[in-house]
């Protein structure tokens, strides 16, 4: 138990400190010097049946609490230490299996987002079949372990591969893709501009390439022009 | 505090699995006087037994090897160690040892249902 006590205030890491707790517990259960020897006895049933046929019945049945006090002390502590392996490894067990399934879940929808760039979170909620909170969970430590890199648009968060192969320009669709191509031939132009080049609304222009923004893949320098990044 | 508590839960669960009422009476089946009784998952039998030859064996028989039983045998000189089945290289339902150079007084032996579906039979026995 001073071992024990030793090793609790030790600055170890906790996997060295079981580690070294489950060996004491090993060498105090099993390091008894043998005051005996023993070996196994190789006969055959008929052998067995024959010497037993002879054995007076001098096993005599015994309650714990009647044991010599040795054995008794033996025992308990050896269950004693068998719970306190139990209670110290069970939550290193219980956290290495949620962790395992917690990763699984985390790579699913990571292959999930690697395959469908620019996925909002309802449509991750629809391919993956899991709920809304545990979606925003694994998300959010995605982001924060820097494998996705979410990008909100409109209402919709989106969720992209954060690497830098993944150009975020080749998900963009619709009016936003029609701005990029225009701005990609024409380097900086301005909202009205763009609005006129695309004969769209300036309002609507100007929507988008807020959005565009806030996605990264566009920047407005001082004289207004917009510029992809 | 948290230390009391795991060592009270400890001799309560030894209080809850260890058990007795062991027979000893004559096998029908086979002829052999012996200790026949029948144990649980988790159950613990005690049994004592006064050696008075250097040399004694142990037996402890089931018929079902697929359950696993212990046999814990603690010498009067503090010396204790465990059997399993498989001690002489085989699983068929036997734990069969001979002891050498044994003090001559109590013995103790602990038979443990470790594995156990439902109950298992068996017979135990000293021959010295």
């Amino acid at each position: 138990m001073k071992e024990l006590a030793v090793l609790n205030s030790t600055p170890l890491p906790s996997m060295i400190k079981i580690f070294f707790i489950s060996l004491t517990i090993l060498i105090i259960t099993t390091s008894t010097v043998l005051a005996f020897n023993d070996q196994p006895i190789n006969i055959s049933d008929k052998e067995l049946k024959k010497i037993l046929e002879k054995d007076n019945p001098n096993e005599i049945p015994i309650s714990f609490w009647e044991l010599p006090l040795w054995i008794k002390i033996h025992y308990i502590v050896t269950v004693f230490l068998g719970l306190l392996a139990t209670w110290k490894l069970l939550p290193i067990v219980i956290t290495k299996v949620k962790s395992a399934l917690e990763n699984v879940k985390k790579r699913k929808i990571l292959r999930i987002i690697m395959e469908n760039q620019g996925l909002s979170l309802t449509e991750l909620e629809k391919i993956t079949g899991e709920n809304r909170s545990t979606l925003r969970f694994h998300l959010s430590k995605l982001e924060q372990d820097g494998w996705i890199k979410s990008v909100k648009r409109g209402k919709n968060r989106l969720m992209f591969l954060n690497t830098s192969n993944i150009n975020p320009t080749a998900v963009v669709k619709g009016k936003k893709r029609e701005i990029i191509e225009l701005l990609k031939e024409n380097g900086g132009l301005t909202l009205n501009q763009i609005a006129e080049r695309l004969k769209l609304n300036v309002k609507t222009v100007y929507y988008h390439l807020k959005e565009l923004r806030k996605m990264g893949i566009l920047t407005r320098d001082k004289e207004g022009k917009y510029k992809l990044e | 505090m948290k230390w009391i508590k795991l060592l009270a839960f400890s001799i309560l669960l030894i209080g809850l699995t260890t058990t007795t009422g062991a027979k000893v009476e004559k096998s029908k089946d086979i002829g052999v006087n012996t200790v026949h009784n029948w144990i649980g998952q988790g159950e613990s039998h005690w049994y004592y037994s006064y050696i008075t030859s250097p040399t004694f064996d142990v037996y402890l028989v089931r018929n079902n090897p697929s359950n696993s039983l212990t046999l814990t045998v603690y010498s009067p000189d503090g010396s204790v160690k465990t059997y399993r089945d498989n001690y002489d290289g085989k699983m068929d339902g036997k734990i069969l040892v001979r002891i050498t150079n044994a003090q001559r007084d109590y013995w103790f032996f602990r038979v443990y249902g470790e594995g156990v579906s439902g109950t298992q039979f068996y017979s135990f026995a000293v021959y010295d």
